[in-house]
């Protein structure tokens, strides 16, 4: 079984059950975030929901940890990029 | 469902074991855990994606989750859900994302928290392809993914060697593992005799793995520096001393993609820390972690800790360390005489004995050594979450800052989103070393609710009133 989320607007079809980290990095895709301060380029680093480095915008919800969500089909997720964006706090 | 009087918190095998324990005497309690499923790290519930029939760890995370399901009558399981905070009178904060907190006054609670990987600051380390070994190793065992194309393992201890031949096994091109021990340190295990076979067995049966697969094992170097303009590309390592100094002119480059580092594990101790437990600074380790008493009691006369949240010990002695204080709980709960309680005991506490000379023997092999400190530059990131650098923090130290609260509010170091986890233990080894302070003096973090970041709409949406009292 499949699903299909998109990725920066781009679609991805990948196994039911991974996480959106799995699915990118099974894609060749590992950058998740930029960093406000410096604009350098994150990935996944403990994998286990600590750290908070893979975080990324999932439908509208902004700082959602790659490495501890379950794809599901539909789901629109955005790298994260600079300053955050307030609104999506909310 | 009957009105759970013992909370437990983690479903790792440290939980679910107090769990069972206590179910066997009739008492009924509650699994708080983060994970979709309970296993904590180490069991895991792989993917579709992932063969179980190779690692020997999956059944026995079948066998507790399925012997807690057998209890279902008497285990409350709540799967992602977090405890977002703990009051020294025994309160505590409950939460699930889109749902709201529950404020939940348990009689007995048990801390089964488990650990985390000690990671330590060098040049490069926050470029993409750069992680832990643990979390390489969720990749490779859970879902079959390769986190890369050329991989390299380092750091020391048990985990990098289950790691690598892990990933070897799931066909993913491990091109070197650094072990910062020297190899001669390894004589400890063996002079364990019988009570470190099980662990001499395991060990060689990586190696041999990995002598197969013929991936180079070099022992006594470290990484000192990893390379890439936005992501890795290659990975510096240079031989060390016995205090793991690096010697710098003899520095080696590996071209590699994917980079898994890791020292060890250290327990994840701010649950105790909010409970008011009394906590030491473990040097071996590097990290705190609460005191406790023959009965996993911490010095709050409510709250157990067990596990390797507890002091990293690994799954077995996890195992029977919950079992002693689901014991323990169900005497308090007045389930369990005194009399059963110290026949049902003694087995257990045999068991952990015989378990306790090899792991103090593989965690003094281990242990975090000085060197590691020397690794970062002026210009390396020593806080992940607000890209501190070490220069900002030497600088704070210059104008008066000594301890971790100083330190946060010059450089907002250990501000950021892993509440300072991943960065402060082995800075404060840094700043001990850099200021000639005792590094129980520089201190642990003061954790304060909430303990993970959580959405506003979750705490604002907690509901009063203890349910279970």
């Amino acid at each position: 079984m499949t699903v299909t989320i998109s990725i920066d607007g781009k679609p991805l079809e990948c196994p039911q059950g991974l996480t959106i980290a799995a699915a990118m990095i099974l894609n060749n895709q590992r950058i998740m975030r930029t960093t406000p301060r410096d604009g350098l380029k994150r990935s996944v680093f403990c994998g286990m929901g600590i750290c908070y480095d893979c975080v990324l915008k999932v439908d509208g919800r902004a700082n959602v940890r790659a490495c501890q969500t379950i794809v599901k089909d539909g789901m629109q997720v955005l790298t994260q990029g600079g300053e955050p964006d307030l609104e999506s706090f909310v | 469902m009957k009105s759970p009087q013992l909370l437990i918190i983690g479903g790792g095998p440290a939980g679910m074991s107090a769990a069972i324990a206590a179910a066997r005497q009739d008492v009924a309690s509650r699994i708080i855990d983060e994970a979709p499923h309970l296993g904590g790290q180490i069991y895991r519930k792989p993917h579709d994606r992932g063969r179980t029939d190779d690692f020997p760890y999956f059944q026995r995370g079948d066998e507790l989750r399925d012997e807690v399901a057998a209890h279902a009558d008497l285990i409350d399981v709540q799967s992602q859900t977090v405890v977002w905070g703990i009051s020294k009178d025994g309160k505590v904060a409950v939460g699930k994302e889109q749902h709201g907190s529950t404020i939940v006054e348990p009689k007995c609670l048990i801390l089964a928290p488990g650990a985390y990987e000690y990671t330590v600051p060098f040049p490069g380390w926050t470029l993409p392809g750069v992680m832990t070994p643990g979390s390489a190793q969720i990749l490779a065992k859970t879902t079959a993914i390769s986190p890369g194309k050329r991989v390299v393992v380092a750091g020391t201890g048990p985990l990098i060697y289950v790691v690598a031949s892990q990933l070897v096994q799931r066909g993913v091109n491990v091109v070197a593992v650094l072990e910062a021990t020297q190899k001669l340190a390894w004589w400890r295990l063996p002079v364990q005799g019988w009570r470190a076979a099980a662990v001499i067995r395991e060990g060689l049966g990586y190696m041999n793995t990995l002598r197969k697969a013929g991936v180079p094992l070099h022992y006594g170097r470290i990484v000192t520096q990893a390379k890439g303009t936005e992501e890795l590309e290659s990975v510096v390592h240079a031989p060390v001393n016995a205090n793991w100094v690096p010697k710098a002119n003899r520095e080696q480059t590996i071209e590699a993609d994917t980079l898994c580092v890791g020292y060890g594990l250290q327990p994840r101790n701010y649950l105790a820390q909010l409970a008011g437990c009394d906590i030491e600074f473990d040097a071996r380790q590097g990290g705190w972690r609460a005191t406790r008493d023959a009965d996993m009691c911490t010095s709050q006369r409510q709250v157990f800790a067990v596990g390797d949240g507890a002091g990293v010990a690994g799954a077995a002695t996890a195992e029977l360390e919950g079992s002693l204080a689901g014991l323990v709980c169900a005497n308090r709960l007045n389930k369990l005489s005194a009399h059963n309680l110290g026949r049902l005991r003694q087995p257990l506490e045999n068991a952990l004995h015989k378990l306790a000379g090899a792991q103090a023997a593989l965690g003094h092999i281990t242990r975090i050594r000085p060197g590691l400190s020397q690794l970062v530059q002026d210009d390396t990131i020593v806080c992940r979450c607000e890209e501190v650098k070490w220069r900002e923090v030497r600088e704070a130290i210059e104008h008066g800052g000594t301890r971790f609260r100083t330190l946060k509010v010059m450089t907002r170091f250990g501000m950021g989103m892993c509440q300072a986890r991943y960065c402060w233990p082995a800075m404060a080894q840094k700043i001990a070393g850099h200021t000639d302070t005792p590094v129980e003096e520089v201190g642990p973090v003061s954790p304060r609710p909430p303990i993970r970041p959580v959405s506003v709409d979750v705490i604002a949406n907690t509901t009063a009133g203890a349910e279970d009292a």
